[in-house]
C-alpha cells in the first residue's frame, strides 16, 4: 500500500493511546496493507514509501500512467463489479470504503463510514453502498423496468 | 468530417445481472469534501443529465446536515414519468486529474452498488471532450477539447 511513514505512525500512536494490544495493532496494519516486522528489541518497524522525484510527470499524464501500469484490481470500480456477489453477501445494507482491492471500512451509515475512513487515515477511498434488497439496474431514461 | 483525438479510454463495465449481461458507461470521480478529504464515487456517464446528480443520502459528503437544504427544483426526466424533487449545491469534483467546481444536485435515486449518481453536463462537460462508442463499449475522453 503506498503510504508515508508519518500518517502510519500517527495511526499507530493513536491505536496505542486507545489501549489497543500489540496483536490487534499488527492485525490492523495487515488490514491496511502496511508491511511490518518486530525487532528483537520489541520495536515495530513499518515499510514506507518516499518521494523519488517531485513533479516527475504532469498531472494530465498521471491517470494514463497509472492505468497503463495498474492491475485490473487496482481500479476499485472494477474490483467491486467483479466481487459484487460476495460483497452483497457480506455487507448487505452497509456503506463500504474500498482501497487497494480490499474493503478497508464498513458501516451502516455514511457518516459512520466517513468517521472510520478519517480515523484510519485512508486516502481517497472508493465509497459505495450495498443495497439490502434487489438491485435496480434501470437507468435514467430506461424504457424497461426490472 | 472532423477528426478528434482522445488520450483516455474508459471501458464500459460489464455486469452479470439477474436479467442478463449488461454494460454500463460508468466513471469514477473524486469528490473533494469541504474538509478537504477526498472520496472516489462511481457515476453513470449521462449526457442527458443537465447537472451532475448524486443520490440524496450522500449529503454528508457535501458537509450538509440534511439533503434538502439547498436550492430546490424538480427534475422532469430522472427516474421516469414522475417529476422528482432535487436540491442544488456547489461542490468540487475531480475527473482524470482535473478539478472542477460545479453545481451538484441531490436527488432520490435507486440504490445500486455500482453507481451513486449521474455524471452530468453543466460546468463539467465543457472541461473535457467526450466520444461515446456503444458498440465498442467505450467512452473516449480528452483533457484538451
Amino acid at each position: 500500500m503506498p503510504t508515508t511513514a508519518e500518517p502510519t505512525k500517527t495511526i499507530i500512536e493513536s491505536a496505542i493511546a486507545t489501549g489497543m494490544g500489540p496483536l490487534d495493532l499488527l492485525e490492523q496494519l495487515d488490514s491496511l496493507g502496511i508491511e511490518w516486522f518486530v525487532t528483537r528489541q520489541g520495536d515495530v518497524m513499518i515499510k514506507a514509501w518516499q518521494v523519488g522525484a517531485e513533479g516527475f510527470v504532469s498531472p494530465s499524464e498521471v491517470p494514463l500512467i497509472q492505468r497503463a501500469t495498474a492491475s485490473p484490481d487496482a481500479d476499485p470500480l472494477n474490483w467491486v463489479s467483479e466481487h459484487l456477489r460476495e460483497l452483497r453477501e457480506q455487507y448487505s445494507g452497509q456503506w463500504i470504503a474500498v482501497l487497494d482491492a480490499q474493503v478497508r471500512a464498513a458501516a451502516p451509515s455514511l457518516p459512520a463510514l466517513l468517521a472510520l475512513v478519517s480515523a484510519q487515515g485512508l486516502q481517497k477511498p472508493f465509497v459505495t453502498q450495498l443495497p439490502v434488497g434487489a438491485t435496480v439496474w434501470t437507468m435514467t431514461y430506461a424504457d424497461q423496468e426490472f | 468530417m472532423p477528426i478528434r483525438s482522445f488520450e483516455h479510454v474508459i471501458p464500459f463495465r460489464h455486469v452479470a445481472t439477474p436479467h442478463g449481461d449488461m454494460w454500463f458507461p460508468l466513471v469514477t470521480v473524486t469528490l473533494i469534501q469541504p474538509t478537504g478529504q477526498r472520496v472516489d464515487l462511481p457515476l453513470v456517464f449521462d449526457t442527458g443529465a443537465s447537472v451532475t446528480t448524486l443520490r440524496h443520502d450522500l449529503y454528508p459528503l457535501l458537509g450538509l446536515s440534511a439533503w434538502n437544504v439547498g436550492v430546490p427544483g424538480v427534475s422532469e426526466t430522472a427516474g421516469g414519468a414522475q417529476p422528482v424533487p432535487f436540491y442544488q449545491y456547489t461542490a468540487t469534483i475531480e475527473f482524470l486529474g482535473r478539478a472542477v467546481t460545479c453545481p451538484i444536485n441531490l436527488m432520490p435515486l435507486p440504490t445500486n452498488p455500482l453507481w451513486l449518481g449521474l455524471f452530468g453536463r453543466r460546468q463539467l462537460f465543457d472541461q473535457f471532450g467526450f466520444g461515446f462508442w456503444e458498440g465498442a463499449h467505450e467512452i473516449y475522453v480528452t483533457l484538451n477539447p
